[in-house]
């Protein structure tokens, strides 16, 4: 027979009684002032375990009985059988150490691997279409915040590099998407984008800024990877799985200060979209060999951006911003640009 | 431990075990007595169920999370000690594993929307302002359903209507909504060329954040005083006005940073001006922004819970906001240095703080709080409920 001591709570009143639970065979005893009841083994339904060393068991007539944790509590019907392992498990050092070894393992592999596999692998089945009301919604806000207005490059340049972006777009994966629009903008300068849904524009400056059409369209076979690699989409996905994440793993902080919170998401936005642009140079180097200009003319076109703006380049900027050091970039074209495959 | 009453009432089969407890009511009935609040959390038990939870958590790609809040609000509740009994935490996993898809595809629906079509987002505003009060009312509902101490629940009595009504107070917010389903994003956003509308969208977006402490208050009341105990109602007598004061000191603070963070920001500039750290300067906004953050919540807190009674028991809470500052910023400190391992100490010390300044007197024998069998539901007789006996409060 097992007697546990403990306190016993009746349901209908908050007072706290002096009270013995016994286990004879079957048959269940609560013994309490000079009162015994009792019930079947099978009535009763014991409180999960805790951590904080209590355990509550329930009685069939609402009656509540309160002890000291032990394991023989085990062997009686549980409340919520299936946090019984979970437990088990909170209970031994050995396992949290392998769970901080877990946990370590998993969030670096699911960033690194895991979350960008499946952004690809999601943004890939959602149709670029989907993207066009959007792209062109930006576009118009663009237009009426003033930041765009239509471009003064004449017609006869226009139409050259247009005919050579549509060399380009011969036999792309969204062809039928990828759209060139010319810009004039004092807001933004020399500057060049990809819109949602497969529209790139270039601004009017940075037709100038290049000395030839192949830089110009070295720009271009770059805002088409972009494109190609489904880069807005897959950026997007992957921002809300790092954020659905980030709030899951930083839950607990999150409700002390919400001073930690927030921070680690941005830096790990930020590398996702460098890894991005060096993707879309990368592919630019492939499309612009595939038409017979040589990578090196990326190189040169960025020499020249970097040389109208210098100041972007400062450390603090390089490590937030989302583009890779313009060196590195203009140093890897120069390498594609010498080997021949 | 200060009144002869205590043991008794306490534990009146050990101390007089035969005196039955009508006979030590009448001696009680004017004396008030301390309910002891004490906290037993430790970091180093919670430490393995943060880690195990958060690590199965991760392997079942969120499933295992309902599991996870469920096996911490058990550990929260049962360290928690009034009058040396444990508050006990009823719900099980699964009814709030119900409530986490639902609430999951809401939240997929407002990102799709927001994300991809515009359009559709002020009408699956409109949709959440008829969902809204639900969720309010089945959220307080359940933790108030799930929440037991010495074997009595809590019960939530209001419904949908009365959470619609208050938190629709005025109908700033539903106006706001409906504008921009029939107004249009645009117009409502950007508005250039008709500056009339402007101005209107403008004074309404004023009025609700000048309104908001009374808003935020109404939402506190409405929840405290439709909540009971046994036969004892929650009453809540703190004012819109203390929140307005509250929140209006707390602006000041953050404004007072920012003139600290420009002036600061001006001094290193005329100092040296090829390189300015924005790291530097945005210390002394970010700490006012931190030190807001406690005054608001050290305040608050002191506000809601000293204006609060449980039929004959009175709350005392003397939070400072200085002391939890300083315990905001030694946290993240120290959660940031351990690459958060240290997140469940810290967890645990703004708990025990959180407790330790918080406590109960009462003016009546605990026997007091009998419950009816209507409007008591014994912890041991909790059942899961149907299919809307959901927990949506992420």
């Amino acid at each position: 027979m097992t007697v546990f001591s403990g306190y016993y709570f009746d349901g209908k009143s908050a007072l706290r009684h002096d009270a013995e639970l016994a286990l004879v065979g079957d048959e269940v005893q609560l013994r309490h002032a000079e009162e015994v009841r009792s019930f079947q083994r099978s009535e009763l339904r014991v409180s999960p375990r805790t951590g904080a060393g209590s355990r509550l068991v329930a009685m069939p007539d609402g009656g509540q009985f309160q002890c000291d944790d032990n394991g023989l509590l085990d062997r009686l019907p549980q409340d919520s059988p299936s946090e019984g392992i979970v437990a088990w498990l909170e209970q031994r050092w050995g396992v949290a150490l392998g769970c901080v070894v877990l946990v370590a393992l998993v969030l670096f592999a699911g960033h690194r691997y895991g979350l960008p596999a499946a952004a690809e692998s999601i943004a890939l089945r959602i149709p670029i279409e989907s993207e066009k009301n959007l792209g062109e919604e930006v576009l118009d806000s663009m237009h009426e915040f003033g930041w765009l207005a239509p471009s003064r490059i004449d017609a006869q340049r226009q139409d050259r590099i247009r005919a050579r972006f549509n060399d380009f777009r011969r036999g792309q994966a969204y062809e039928a998407y990828l759209d060139l629009q010319f810009r004039h903008s004092q807001a933004i300068g020399a500057n060049a984008f990809a819109l949602p849904g497969g529209t790139v524009v270039i601004t009017d400056d940075l037709v100038e800024l290049a000395e030839n059409d192949e830089e110009v369209l070295a720009i271009l076979a770059h805002e088409i990877g972009h494109i190609e690699r489904r880069h807005v989409m897959r950026g997007l996905i992957q921002d809300s799985l790092v954020a659905v994440a980030a709030t899951a793993v930083t839950a607990d902080a999150a409700t002390l200060t919400a001073a930690v919170a927030g921070l680690p998401v941005v830096i790990l936005q930020s590398e996702y979209s460098r890894e991005f642009e060096e993707e879309a140079d990368e592919y630019s180097f492939a499309l612009l060999k595939e038409n017979g200009i040589s990578p090196s003319a990326f190189a040169d076109i960025m020499e020249r951006l970097q040389a109208r703006y210098p100041d972007t380049d400062n450390a603090l900027l390089n490590f937030v911003s989302s583009h890779p050091a313009t060196e590195s970039r203009i140093n890897r074209a120069r390498e594609a640009a010498q080997s021949n495959d | 431990m200060t009144s002869p009453s205590l043991d008794a009432e306490n534990e009146p089969d050990r101390a007089e075990p035969f005196i039955p407890d009508d006979d030590l009511r009448e001696v009680e009935i004017h004396e008030t007595r301390t309910l002891p609040i004490e906290f037993t959390g430790q970091a180093s038990v919670y430490f393995r169920i943060w880690i195990v939870n958060l690590c199965l958590t991760l392997l079942t790609l969120g499933i295992f999370s309902a599991w996870a809040k469920v096996r911490k609000k058990r550990y929260f509740y049962a360290s928690t000690r009034i009058d040396d009994s444990p508050i006990q935490y009823l719900a099980e996993p699964i009814p709030i594993l119900k409530g986490r898809l639902v609430a999951a595809a809401l939240l997929f629906i407002w990102w799709f929307s927001s994300s991809f079509y515009l359009p559709a987002l002020p009408w699956v505003l409109g949709a959440g302002l008829i969902i809204a009060p639900w969720i309010v009312a089945s959220s307080a509902a359940f933790n108030a359903r799930y929440s037991a101490w010495r074997n009595l629940t809590f019960v939530f009595h209001g419904n949908y209507l009365g959470a619609a009504l208050t938190i629709y107070w005025l109908g700033l917010i539903p106006i706001l909504v409906v504008g921009m389903m029939f107004g249009g994003l645009e117009s409502a956003f950007i508005a250039t060329e008709d500056s009339g509308l402007w101005l209107v969208v403008l004074v309404v977006v004023l009025a609700a954040g000048i309104l908001f402490p009374w808003w935020l208050n109404r939402l506190k009341r409405f929840v405290a005083r439709n909540t009971s105990f046994g036969t004892w109602r929650v009453d809540y007598g703190a004012t819109g006005g203390q929140f307005f004061g509250v929140y209006f000191v707390a602006g000041l603070i953050v404004m007072g940073a920012g003139v600290v963070t420009a002036v600061l920001g001006a001094v290193l500039l005329s100092l040296d001006t090829t390189s300015i750290d924005v790291v530097v300067v945005s210390v002394p906004l970010y700490l006012g922004y931190v030190f807001a953050f406690a005054y608001t919540k050290a305040s608050i807190t002191n506000v809601v819970w000293n204006h609060a009674r449980l039929g004959s028991v009175s709350f005392r809470s003397t939070m400072k906001s200085g002391e939890l500052f300083a315990l905001y910023v030694t946290n993240a400190l120290a959660i940031v240095a351990t690459v958060g391992l240290a997140t469940p100490w810290a967890v645990m010390r703004t708990m025990r703080y959180r407790l330790e300044h918080l406590s109960a007197r009462t003016e009546q024998p605990l026997s007091e709080f009998v419950g009816d069998d209507r409007s008591t539901v014994h912890a041991a007789g909790a059942e899961t409920g149907d299919f809307f006996d959901l927990d949506l409060s992420l």
